[in-house]
Parts: C-alpha cells; sequence; structure tokens
C-alpha cells in the first residue's frame, strides 16, 4: 500500500491515505511516479533515486611511459578518484556496466601525450571503445607545425547494457625515430555516470 | 625494436602513411601483456609479416 495523490480525470484532486510511509503520484488513477520510504524516486521506470549512480573518476598518477610509434595504446588508469555503484578495473583498465545498471551513460575523458623531443608530435588521436570496438575518435594532425605536448577529450553519451565496457586509448605518431612518448600524470583521466535508465 | 619499426625493416616499401589516420595498417596494444601487435593489415600489395618473421 501507499499514499496515493490522483490527478482524477472527472473528480479533480482525490487523495488515498494509509500509514506505509510511500507515496505514488497518479494520473487518472495510473501511477506516474512513485517515492519509498527511503527517498528513492521512480518516474515510471525513467529516472532511478539513486542518482547518477554508477558513477567514477580515474586518472593516471604516473607517467605512462614507453608508448610505442604509431600505435594505439590503451590508457592505463592506475587510480580511482572516486567511485560509487561501480568497482572500476584498473586490472584490464576499463569500467564495466554493473549488473541491473544499464542505461545512458556519460563519459569524458582528457589524455595529455607529450614527446621529450620539441616539435615532434606529427599526428595523435584519442578513441574512445565500447566492447574492443572503436566508437569514437578525435584526431589531430599537426601537419608542418608539430608540438611536444598537447591535450586531447572525447565525451560522449552511451545507451549502454549490463556487460558492456568502455576503453580509452591513444595513438601517437612522432617524427623522430628515437623519440620517447608518454601519457602524462595530472593530465590524464576518465570519468562517467549514469545519466537515466 | 618497437613493432613499427620491424615492419618497415621487413617491408621496407611501406611508410609512416600507411601507419596513420587513414592507414591501412593499425598496431595496437591492450596492455595485457601481449605487447604489440597487429590488429588490422589492408594494405594492398604488401603482405604482413609473418609471427616467424617478427620474432
Amino acid at each position: 500500500m501507499t499514499v496515493k495523490i490522483n490527478a482524477d480525470t472527472s473528480n479533480g484532486l482525490q487523495l488515498e491515505s494509509d500509514t506505509s510511509g510511500a507515496i505514488d503520484i497518479q494520473s487518472a488513477g495510473v501511477t506516474k511516479a512513485s517515492i519509498d520510504t527511503v527517498g528513492n524516486l521512480d518516474i515510471q521506470g525513467r529516472y532511478s533515486g539513486n542518482g547518477n549512480v554508477p558513477a567514477f573518476s580515474v586518472e593516471l598518477t604516473s607517467d605512462q611511459t614507453g608508448i610505442s610509434d604509431a600505435t594505439d595504446t590503451k590508457v592505463g588508469f592506475d587510480s580511482v578518484e572516486t567511485q560509487q555503484g561501480v568497482t572500476f578495473d584498473t586490472t584490464n583498465n576499463r569500467f564495466t556496466v554493473p549488473s541491473g545498471a544499464g542505461g545512458l551513460y556519460y563519459f569524458s575523458s582528457t589524455i595529455q601525450v607529450r614527446s621529450e623531443t620539441n616539435s615532434d608530435l606529427v599526428s595523435i588521436n584519442m578513441y574512445l571503445f565500447k566492447n574492443g570496438v572503436k566508437n569514437q575518435t578525435n584526431p589531430w594532425n599537426f601537419s608542418t607545425s608539430y608540438v611536444r605536448l598537447f591535450n586531447m577529450n572525447i565525451s560522449k553519451i552511451l545507451s549502454l547494457s549490463e556487460g558492456d565496457y568502455i576503453e580509452i586509448y591513444a595513438y601517437l605518431n612522432t617524427a623522430g625515430a628515437g623519440s620517447s612518448r608518454s601519457f602524462k600524470a595530472g593530465g590524464s583521466n576518465f570519468s562517467g555516470f549514469k545519466l537515466i535508465t | 625494436m618497437q613493432l613499427y619499426e620491424k615492419i618497415i625493416e621487413l617491408r621496407p616499401n611501406l611508410t609512416k602513411e600507411d601507419f596513420t589516420i587513414d592507414r591501412t595498417i593499425k598496431l595496437q596494444n591492450d596492455l595485457d601483456g601481449r605487447g604489440d601487435y597487429i590488429a588490422e593489415w589492408n594494405h594492398p600489395t604488401e603482405t604482413q609479416p609473418t609471427d616467424e618473421e617478427l620474432a
């Protein structure tokens, strides 16, 4: 049982009381939204009252060095800044949608890439992978004005199901054969959260 | 020697362009201990090096 607040199409406001502590908000006797005794809000299953959970934010706290030239390399986020409703997999470096948590998700990532040689980065790219397949890219080609340090960003809303996983990759093409390439700590992060069910 | 450099040495007709943005050859590293590997090889004339050649 719940307390019911009904906007009836014939009689207007109708109230039905009980002692459950839960509330249903109705239109013409049909429940459109519910609030349980904990305070969770459910609007016809479109919004779950636990807020935007799962949510996570991870980062690089040590430079990822030894990046090979002209190779799509996964970013190995080594530190969890914060997370709720999910345990970010720092072994496989991926976010995996937990059981029962499918829905629309928002993701954002910044990767700071660097060569140890001036004017060395010819072209770079960043990728968001969904289930091992490229879903979004952000390529940069510096033509004849090569750079040494650069920040790439990707943001994306995705519809995900339980078990789907998201990873971040980056690609560096350098002019010098002996270049030393890295993804930089302090400038590289990956975050995401659930928007709605 | 990195995989890219090995391939260039084995197939000297290839250039960096074959490995860049609109590439016909895609190298990848999944941080799973496997190291760099050839994820895609779609070059129209040059054949993909064998594991023996790359070893």
